[in-house]
C-alpha cells in the first residue's frame, strides 16, 4: 500500500482516489483499496502476430520497466514478482507511456515472506526468473528476477508472439523445466532489423543466472536515453 | 586492451623502456618495492615524460594481515619511512566496519598527494571461502570504497581491490551470489582492480589449474556486463581469454612473482632465491618458452616468433639470451599482439578466434614434437587441453 501512496515513479501505478480501508469479506479481514485509472490497453492486447514495433517503441517500453524497476527496488528493496504483459497499461500518455500494474504480490526483501509456506512462490510461472524457481530464492533474491521477467515481456512484445521459454498451452512442469534448463533463443535471430546491442541487452536479461543480467540499471538507462 | 606493467622489484629501466617503445599504457606501482619518497619521484617523472600514461599505485594492503607474522617480508611497506595507511591488522579488527573504513579513508587519502590517474581502494584476499568472514570484511571494503573516495571530492576514478584466492572460486554457487551482490552495490566504484591469488606462487603463468581461469574469466564478465572497468592484475599470457569475457586492461611484470599473484611473496622466505633463466613469450604457441628452447626452434619453426622489433633482443648471436630489460619488453610486446585476438564486447568472437589461436597452437606443437626435440614442461603444449576446458567452461558459465 506504501507503495501505491508512495512511490514517485510514474511508471509505477498510483493509489486510487478512494481511501483504502479494511472490511470484513468471507469471514476475513480484507484490505480494500483502488489504483488510479489509466486509460489505454493492457500490453498483452497491444502484442499482436502482425504488430512489429520499431527499435524506438521497443526501448521505451524498456526504458519504462527499468524504471519501474529501479524506483521499486530504490524505494524499499522490492521485486515486484510478477511483470508481465498483462500487467502492463500502455497509456497514451507521453510522460508515461507504459505503466507498472499489480503490486500484489511485490515483495520486499528485508521484510518476512508474504507467506507462512516457503515452499509457495507467487507469481506467474511463464515470466518467472529461474533463480525464484529455488526454495531458498529469499535468501539472494533482488530486482534481477524483476530483470528477467521485463526481459521476457519486452522479448514478446519485440516478435509479437510469446517467448519460447513461456508458451501459453503448456503444462506448468513443462514451463518450469524449459525456464530452468532450456536457452533460449536469440531475439536477433527473431528480429535481425533491430540494433545489435539493443537485442543483445534484452537477451542478456533473460540469461539464468541472475548475476549475468546487467546489475547497473542507471547505465543502462544513460545507454537507452 | 591496455596493457600496464605491474611494478616490482628490480624495475631498473624497464618501465621507462616500456613507456618509451609504446608498449605499455601505464604502471601500477607496488608498495612494496617502492618506497614513499621514490614512489613520488618516479610518479612524477611519468607523468611529466609521458602524461597520458596510465598510473596507479597498489597499496598493497591485503599483506596487512600477514604483517605480524614473524620473518614476513614486507619490503618498503614497514619500516620508519613506511606507508602511513599500513599496519598489521587481524581479521578481529576488520570484523568492525568502522575500522575498515579508517583504513578506506587513509589509504585513499594518502594516494591523493600522488600524481596518479586513479585511485585503488584497499582490501583483503578472500582466501578460503566467498561464504566466510574475510568474503564479508572484502564486501564491507567494496561497500565503503565509494563513500571514501567520494569525501575527497577528487574527479579522479576509483578502482575497488577485489581480491580472491583459487580455493575461495571452488563454489559456483558462492561465486554466483558474490558477485551478484558485489555488482548490486549501492554505491558502486569506477571499476574493479581484480587480483587472483594462487597459494603457490611458483606456477606458471598459464594456469593449468581445472576452474579457475573459467571462473576469472566469469568475474570479469559479470563486472563488465554491469558497466564496469576491469584491470586485471597479474595476467601476464591470460590477457586473450580475460579480454574475451569483458577485461579492459591486464597488468604484468617481469618476473613470475609479477605474472602470478600470490601472497607467498610476502611469506618468510624458504631459502635461496633461484636466478629465472630468461624466457620467450611466444604468441603462436600461447606461452613462453626458455631463450635456450627458443634458439633451439627459431630457424626450423620460425612462425614461433612474434615478429617485430622486439624479438631482437634475442639475437642468435647470443644463444637467443635477451637482457633482463629486452626480456620484459618482449613479454609486453607478446601480451599486446595477444590482446589482439579480443573483439571489444563481443565474446563470442573473441572466442572463435582464440578458439583458432589454440589450433595453431597445437599445429606447431605437434610439428616440434614430431622433429624430435622435447620442450621442458613449463614450455611444452600442456596448457593447450586445459585452456580449451576452460573456456568451454566459461561459456557455459557465462551462458554464450
Amino acid at each position: 500500500m506504501s507503495l501505491l501512496r508512495d512511490c514517485r515513479s510514474p511508471f509505477v501505478v498510483k493509489l486510487g482516489s478512494i481511501t483504502p480501508a479494511i472490511r470484513e469479506l468471507d469471514g476475513d479481514d480484507c484490505v480494500i483499496y483502488t489504483e488510479e485509472f489509466l486509460p489505454g490497453r493492457e500490453l498483452s492486447e497491444v502484442i499482436q502476430p502482425s504488430v512489429r514495433p520499431d527499435a524506438i517503441e521497443i526501448k521505451r517500453l524498456l526504458r519504462c520497466l527499468l524504471e519501474a524497476i529501479r524506483a521499486l527496488w530504490t524505494f524499499q528493496n522490492t521485486v515486484h514478482r510478477d511483470i508481465k504483459p498483462g500487467n502492463i497499461i500502455a497509456t497514451d500518455l507521453d510522460a508515461r507511456p507504459y505503466v507498472l500494474l499489480d503490486l500484489g504480490i511485490a515483495y520486499n526483501v528485508k521484510e518476512p515472506g508474504l507467506t507462512a509456506k516457503p515452499e509457495f512462490i507467487p507469481a506467474t510461472p511463464r515470466y518467472m526468473a529461474p533463480e525464484m524457481l529455488d526454495p531458498n530464492f529469499r535468501e539472494n533474491l533482488s530486482y534481477r528476477a524483476d530483470l528477467y521477467a521485463a526481459g521476457v515481456t519486452v522479448f514478446e512484445f519485440a516478435t509479437g508472439g510469446t517467448h519460447p521459454l513461456s508458451r501459453t498451452a503448456d503444462d506448468l512442469i513443462r514451463t518450469i523445466t524449459r525456464i530452468l534448463h532450456q536457452e533460449p533463443r536469440r531475439l536477433a535471430n527473431e528480429r535481425p532489423d533491430l540494433p545489435a546491442a539493443l537485442t543483445g541487452l534484452i537477451d542478456q536479461f533473460n540469461k539464468k543466472n541472475p548475476a549475468l543480467r546487467p546489475g547497473n540499471l542507471n547505465l543502462i538507462l544513460q545507454h537507452l536515453a | 586492451m591496455q596493457i600496464l606493467a605491474q611494478h616490482g622489484s628490480k624495475a631498473g629501466d624497464r618501465i621507462t623502456r616500456g613507456l618509451a617503445d609504446g608498449l605499455i599504457d601505464g604502471v601500477i606501482y607496488g608498495a612494496k618495492d617502492i618506497a614513499p619518497v621514490r614512489l613520488l619521484e618516479k610518479c612524477g617523472e611519468q607523468a611529466s615524460n609521458y602524461p597520458t600514461s596510465i598510473r596507479m599505485f597498489d597499496p598493497q594492503y591485503y599483506a596487512s594481515i600477514l604483517a605480524a607474522e614473524p620473518g614476513v617480508r614486507l619490503g618498503a611497506l614497514d619500516g620508519d619511512e613506511a606507508y602511513p595507511y599500513f599496519g598489521a591488522r587481524r581479521r578481529r579488527d576488520l570484523e568492525h566496519e568502522h575500522r575498515v573504513v579508517e583504513d578506506l579513508e587513509m589509504c585513499l587519502s594518502y594516494q591523493q598527494t600522488l600524481p596518479i590517474t586513479a585511485f585503488i581502494a584497499p582490501n583483503i584476499v578472500v582466501r578460503r571461502s566467498l561464504d566466510s568472514v574475510e568474503a564479508t570484511i572484502a564486501k564491507d571494503f567494496l561497500r565503503n570504497a565509494a563513500a571514501a573516495h567520494g569525501q575527497l571530492r577528487d574527479p579522479r576514478p576509483l578502482f575497488a581491490t577485489l581480491a580472491i584466492s583459487t580455493d575461495a572460486l571452488r563454489d559456483r554457487i558462492e561465486l554466483q551470489n558474490f558477485l551478484q551482490e558485489v555488482t548490486e552495490l549501492e554505491n558502486p566504484p569506477t571499476g574493479f582492480y581484480l587480483l587472483i591469488e594462487h597459494p603457490d606462487n611458483d606456477i606458471p603463468p598459464t594456469l593449468e589449474e581445472p576452474d579457475i581461469l573459467s571462473r576469472w574469466m566469469m568475474i570479469d564478465r559479470v563486472l563488465s556486463l554491469s558497466g564496469f572497468q576491469v584491470i586485471n592484475g597479474y595476467a601476464d599470457v591470460l590477457t586473450p581469454y580475460l579480454g574475451a569475457a569483458g577485461a579492459t586492461t591486464v597488468a604484468s611484470g617481469w618476473f613470475n612473482t609479477l605474472k602470478v599473484f600470490s601472497l607467498k611473496k610476502f611469506a618468510p622466505s624458504s631459502g635461496m632465491a633461484r636466478q629465472p633463466v630468461p624466457r620467450y613469450t611466444s604468441a603462436r604457441l600461447l606461452k613462453s618458452i626458455r631463450h635456450t628452447e627458443l634458439e633451439l626452434l627459431r630457424s626450423e619453426f620460425p612462425e614461433i616468433l612474434n615478429g617485430g622489433s622486439c624479438d631482437l633482443h634475442y639475437e642468435e648471436d647470443e644463444g637467443s639470451r635477451p637482457s633482463p630489460i629486452g626480456e620484459a619488453l618482449q613479454n609486453w610486446d607478446c601480451l599486446r599482439r595477444l590482446g589482439e585476438m579480443v573483439t571489444p564486447g563481443n565474446p563470442e568472437a573473441s572466442l572463435v578466434t582464440i578458439k583458432a589461436a589454440l589450433d595453431r597452437a597445437e599445429e606447431t606443437y605437434a610439428e616440434i614434437g614430431a622433429s624430435g626435440i622435447s620442450l621442458r614442461e613449463r614450455s611444452n603444449n600442456q596448457h593447450i587441453q586445459s585452456l580449451r576446458e576452460e573456456l568451454t567452461a566459461f561459456r557455459e558459465l557465462a551462458e554464450i
